[in-house]
């Protein structure tokens, strides 16, 4: 069955005070693996201007954020309550006029730990890279509010090096002075906090590895239920897979190649490296290419082909170059792989799902279940112009569907008791079953693991 | 997320020698000022250790941590933090890799202020003047000065003349190699001051002559030739004159052979 979810509500609570909830609108909450920490935004509707003219809260202010979620009989409720935040900024644009200065005091936020860095300074001992980030986020200031768990710090694959934290914060000194050159697994690596406020320290290939915590499927109108009214493929898909429940899209977009830095994501196709290790004394040139995939491959599953033709890569002298110098080697190895992140989300798709689900984490993964119906008759009633589509014979499934990586989430309001959620969800290669997807033959397509079909 | 390439560059920074270097390990292990001041005290050993830039060179001098070492001549501690030398160090942003370049001077303010250890000209031209070893260009502005370390045990100077070409080191306790254009002096020893006699010895080679001033000339050697005559220095173990073949034999007492 899908989810019910029925009423969501939102609670805001500024400094511990619940807001009225009839006045807030336009939350979005957002959380990225690739932008640390999550943002909140939301307006105060101020009518009469009371709330600006009474200002209680300012920069700096303490936001918790809760959903509570009801099924139809109100039964009973469920509560999820996000990262702590604190505000960076007020927006006031007085649209109910000068003589109040009523208006949406529009409220950005930031997790706490943005305005609670610690800045001691240290000279660390040696040690491995990610057994240091944990203990940072160990010993992080108690009102930043960063959650640590042993289960979300994956082990680096460095040997061991002093750093010095100086003059800068904690989470400065994670993001840029460590995290370049932490590696973790053969990919780049990725630190931030969940919408939740855990610490999370992994990299695309460890994420990517995770077991869908969800199925999502679209919304379906074709007329072939079972007697749960659910598509026969579908139930069976769900019962081989053990899912209990299937989240229903409305609306998705695909993209191929990287929307945000088209540039960027070319240079990384086929780089050239130049490194110098110092302590031997010897220059080095390397062709890097993306070397991420799903997983392995073999004839019936194509795996580890990645959007771009074949011709690029055998007829290129390289699409970008890169030197690194200055640095140990073992340091050079890993800021030229961590560069490597544009091509992460070669293959990206926005999803757009009525409510919230506790399970859309961002860096969980969760599994895409599109059906491809070949031969598809669509009637149209001529009263109400509605199409009716009729599945005809032959399913099988889109090469959209599999495991995907929750890379950003947003979670809208809509109404007091209605939310939604857009994902994006991203993942480096084709995932083909040559015999029930529906693109069935990607051998024009440069394989990461130069398998020959 | 775009990538955004680190700084590669190395950067200079002004660092205290926390430690020196040691047999088999020549590199200094520094603390870089100011940034590494608040480091906490059970942290220090991790500080960074740089090896000189230049190969062949090894930069040895007071370092900030405390140890036994101590001046002969005062019984004063040579190390400690107000007695620690400063280099200059090259490195990258994270302080993990890099060089150290020199010993490094205090900066002073703009224009205004001395240098309080600006080198003793006047006295040091006074020195070299008094032993006829001065030349006219021995002037502040043609000299270049390329070490002077001074400590409570002692002390040196070593210097040239950019315009001439005169090179000149001189220790603290009076021994001396300057190499002039037209002459050569070497003294090891001082002659001391206010008609105080110290034992001191020196050579001054010129094209035409040398001068050996000394208590006591020992020459180890299988064969002395003293001048070109043909001749040769008749030894006696005895040290009175005396006569064979008719004639007198004096011998010269202050040589031994």
């Amino acid at each position: 069955m899908s989810i019910e979810l029925v009423q969501q509500y939102q609670y805001i609570y500024i400094n511990g005070e619940l807001i009225n909830p009839a006045l807030i609108s336009k939350i979005e909450l957002s959380a990225g693996i690739d932008s640390v920490l999550p943002t909140l935004q939301f307006a105060i509707n101020d009518t009469r201007g009371d709330i600006w003219s009474t200002l209680h809260f300012g920069i700096g202010s303490d936001v918790r954020i809760a959903l509570a979620t009801t099924t139809d009989n109100n039964e009973s409720m469920d509560a999820v309550v996000f990262a702590n935040f604190c505000i960076t900024r007020m927006y006031n644009g007085h649209e109910y006029g000068n003589s109040t200065l009523g208006g949406y005091i529009q409220v950005w936020c930031e997790q706490a730990w943005k305005f609670y860095e610690n800045y001691d300074d240290h000279a660390y001992e040696k040690q491995k890279l990610g057994k240091l980030i944990k203990e940072i986020c160990s010993h992080t200031i108690k009102r930043a509010h960063v959650k640590v768990e042993d289960d979300n710090f994956e082990e680096s694959m460095d040997s061991g090096s002093i750093r010095y934290k100086l003059s800068c914060g904690d989470l400065d000194f994670i993001t840029n002075t460590l995290l370049p050159v932490t590696l973790i697994g053969d990919s780049n690596s990725y630190f931030f906090l969940d919408q939740y406020g855990y610490a999370k320290l992994s990299s695309f290939e460890k994420l990517y590895k995770q077991k869908p915590k969800c199925l999502i499927t679209p919304q379906m109108d074709i007329v072939s239920d079972n007697a749960n009214g659910i598509p026969e493929q579908l139930a069976a898909y769900m019962k081989n897979k053990n899912y209990k429940y299937y989240i229903p899209f409305e609306g998705n977009i695909s993209n191929i190649g990287s929307r945000a830095n088209i540039d960027s994501m070319l240079n990384q196709i086929y780089e050239k490296l130049y490194l110098y290790d110092n302590q031997n004394q010897k220059s080095m040139i390397a062709w890097q290419a993306p070397a991420l995939k799903a997983g392995s491959s073999s004839a019936k599953l194509r795996q580890s082909n990645i959007p771009v033709m074949n011709s690029v890569l055998s007829t290129s002298d390289a699409t970008s170059a890169n030197f690194f110098e200055n640095y140990i080697i073992e340091d050079q190895i890993a800021f030229s792989r961590n560069n490597d992140v544009s091509t992460n989300d070669i293959f990206a798709t926005v999803i757009g799902i009525r409510g919230y689900d506790i399970n859309l984490a961002v860096g969980n993964t969760l599994d895409l279940w599109i059906p491809y119906f070949k031969n598809v008759e669509v009637e149209t009633n001529p009263d109400t112009e509605e199409d009716t589509r009729k599945q005809a014979d032959n399913v099988s499934i889109h090469w959209l569907s599999g495991k995907w990586l929750i890379s950003k989430v947003i979670i809208k309001h809509i109404s007091a008791t209605e939310v939604m959620t857009m994902i994006k969800i991203i993942r480096p290669t084709f995932v083909v079953n040559t015999k029930t997807t529906s693109l069935t033959d990607v051998r024009v397509f440069y394989d990461v693991e130069g398998t020959v079909i | 997320m775009d990538f955004i390439k680190p700084d590669m560059d190395l950067h200079f920074h002004r660092a205290r020698v926390y430690k020196r270097g040691k047999f088999g390990d020549d590199r200094l292990q520094v603390r870089i000022l100011p940034q590494m001041a608040d480091i906490p005290q059970d942290e220090l050993e991790n500080l960074p250790k740089f090896p000189c830039l230049f190969k062949n060179m090894v930069l040895n001098c007071r370092q900030e941590a405390t140890s036994s070492e101590k001046y002969s001549t005062t019984g004063n501690p040579v190390d400690g933090k107000d007695n620690a030398d400063y280099v200059c160090v090259l490195c990258n942003k994270d302080y993990t890799f890099g060089y150290v370049v020199c010993l490094e001077n205090a900066f002073y303010d703009y224009m205004t202020t001395p240098h309080k250890d600006s080198w003793g000209f006047s006295s040091i031209k006074d020195y070299i003047n008094n032993r006829g070893m001065g030349d006219s260009a021995l002037d502040y502005d043609n000299l270049v000065v390329q070490a002077m370390p001074s400590t409570e045990d002692g002390g040196m100077v070593e210097f040239y003349n950019w315009k001439n070409g005169n090179k000149y080191i001189i220790n603290r306790s009076g021994a001396c190699i300057m190499v002039l254009q037209d002459k050569v002096y070497i003294r090891a020893g001082s002659p001391g001051k206010n008609g105080k006699k110290n034992p001191f010895s020196a050579i001054e080679m010129s094209g035409s002559k040398i001068v050996i001033k000394t208590k006591l000339l020992d020459i180890n050697s299988e064969k002395i030739i003293l001048g070109h005559h043909g001749q040769y220095l008749l030894g006696t173990a005895v040290s009175s004159p005396f006569a064979a073949e008719g004639r007198n034999f004096y011998p010269v007492k202050d040589i031994a052979v």
